[in-house]
């Protein structure tokens, strides 16, 4: 029987790198994203290799859709083996200027749809001592990250959710990954919700905090390498390591980070 | 409990509103702040103690029913009192509650349940009454949080999840608020007051072993106001509790994570001897 790849957000960025860096046959990938034509050509490009795929067009953002998909499978018969939460949704403005609708749709993509998989998948794969959950956090867990306060919210509970499971999932040989990609080039930055600045302002400051940006490709492609080895907590690219690490133990420094970004985006003291 | 001084002064004239005052940590500090000074509105589901609050000081204190995760009543209530009072000096989100349980034993309806009051609650509160402050150029939020944001605690994923997102929400809210003038303080309790830990709460596991596992310490919810108050008045940023054995456990999740791992294995063992049948 054909592995089972469940990977939302799999239409661009990190999840489609993940989807091809993965695949080959024998492997049965359901791909689930919100717009159907990126989806088809990265369906198109897996069967090529020889593995299976399925496309799902869900919206995160709105349908409760997760626990009705897995319900569907389980009916099928269908036991997902490994699940990838690479779908992600970031806001860029002041906390007084961000809705309700932006809280809200962060929180479904983001953290709501990690609980959903951490609820249904999760304690199936314990009962089965064996699959595989990646969930992907930020380096802004480690220091806060103003101007992105709901993204930053969302990405450090899922932190928090990772450690307190952990425990268990190893106890019984269930891998549960926490992933924390640096600055990666993806259409992240094209779909942020902006809110009281401007495109142009953004980009510039993600260019003054002279952070390194890497390709998807090459991320997708340490990530997988690296879980593969068995590693729970993966950061990539390797300066970010050291970059987490200061952050971390010396919040001061991440004060002077902010303030240049304040700075960037316009807004005043 | 009689109010400090220096906090009565501090709070003299202050229109406060209290989210989970009807039980808990959330009720200690609205009695706590009954006689302060402040005008309170303590709010929570229906409840004796909540209303009860009022009892002999009905012009300060306005206890209000209020599910916080119904958004539409949310915006009725804060409408209200801003039409009375003209404004909001003071937010305390102490509202929560929790599920403990083995994650194979941990539903879909609990993580909802969960993350609905504590993730759901804080972001309405603070997203209807934050850009008041703003506007106004001054304002204080108090968040609870816990320490297992950073540490997280086997048995208690939903609960450690959501006060994780209360601990990235108040890094990112604290810098940016600085900026206009609102003080964002959080608070770290390192124990779970009895009132969370009901026994319909706990899913997996014998009660008695189940709380006894997760405190850090026996103390009451009274204790722990009460250096929540001192700490929010002198204006500090994080209020641990209890205070140096709290600070030492989130510094050691913080510098060397892998030393907590003994510890989850035990809580875990506490899981699998006690399971009931």
């Amino acid at each position: 029987m054909a592995e089972v790849i469940v990977i939302t957000g799999a239409n661009s960025g990190i999840g489609k790198e993940i989807a091809l860096t993965l695949a080959g046959p024998g492997r049965h990938f359901f791909l689930l994203a919100r717009r159907v034509p990126e989806l088809e050509k990265v369906a198109t490009a897996l069967r090529e290799t020889g593995a299976q795929a399925t496309v799902r067009p869900i919206d995160l953002r709105r349908e409760h859709a997760w626990p009705g998909f897995f319900d569907e499978l389980a009916a099928q018969d269908i036991r997902i083996d490994q699940v990838y939460h690479c779908a992600v949704r970031m806001s860029v403005g002041a906390v007084h200027n961000t809705t309700a609708g932006d809280w809200e749709e962060i929180y479904r993509v983001n953290l709501l749809t990690a609980a959903d998989i951490l609820a249904t998948v999760f304690p199936e794969m314990i009962a089965r001592s064996t699959g595989r959950v990646v969930l992907f956090g930020s380096i802004s867990v480690n220091s806060g990250y103003p101007m992105a306060t709901p993204y930053c919210a969302t990405k450090t509970a899922i932190h928090a959710a990772w450690r307190s499971l952990l425990p268990e999932a190893k106890r019984s040989g269930v891998g549960l990954h926490y992933v924390s990609p640096g600055f990666v080039d993806t259409p992240l930055f094209e779909n942020f919700i902006l809110r009281g600045v401007t495109r142009q302002q953004t980009r510039q400051c993600a260019l003054s905090l002279r952070v390194p940006i890497s390709s998807p490709r090459r991320v997708a492609t340490t990530i997988v390498r690296k879980i593969e080895r068995g590693k729970t907590f993966v950061v990539t690219p390797n300066s970010i390591r050291l970059l987490i690490f200061i952050f971390r133990h010396i919040p001061s420094t991440s004060r002077r980070y902010f303030g240049q970004m304040f700075r960037s985006l316009g807004v005043e003291k | 409990m009689k109010t400090p001084a220096k906090t009565k002064a501090s709070l003299l004239g202050e229109v406060i509103l209290i989210t989970g005052a009807g039980s808990g940590i959330g009720l200690a500090l609205a009695r706590s702040l009954r006689k302060s000074g402040a005008t309170i509105y303590p709010c929570d589901l229906e409840g004796e103690d909540l209303q009860s609050l009022s009892e002999g000081c009905s012009e300060t204190v306005h206890p209000t029913v209020l599910d916080i995760t119904d958004r539409l009543a949310f915006i009725r209530v804060v409408d209200e009192i801003i039409a009375k009072e003209g404004k909001i000096d003071g937010l305390i989100n102490a509202a929560g509650i929790t599920v403990i349980g083995k994650a194979a034993d941990i539903r879909v309806k609990h993580w909802h349940e969960v993350l609905g009051v504590n993730v759901t609650g804080t972001v309405n509160a603070i997203e209807l009454i934050y850009p008041t402050m703003v506007a106004r150029g001054s304002g204080k939020i108090l968040n609870m949080g816990s320490i297992i944001a950073e540490t997280g605690e086997v048995g208690a994923a939903p609960f450690a999840t959501s006060k994780g997102f209360i601990l990235g929400l108040h890094r990112s809210l604290q810098a940016e608020a600085s900026h206009h003038g609102v003080s964002v303080t959080l608070a770290l309790p390192g124990y779970f007051p009895p009132d969370l830990l009901q026994r319909k709460r706990i899913v997996t596991g014998d009660p008695a072993t189940v709380t006894r596992a997760h405190s850090l310490c026996q103390s009451s919810a009274l204790m722990v106001a009460d250096v929540i108050l001192k700490g929010l008045c002198r204006g500090k940023k994080n209020i641990f509790y209890p205070p140096f054995k709290a600070r030492y456990y989130w510094l050691l999740a913080h510098w060397f994570p892998f030393l907590l791992t003994p510890l989850q294995k035990r809580f875990l063992k506490g899981f699998e001897v006690n399971r009931e049948p």
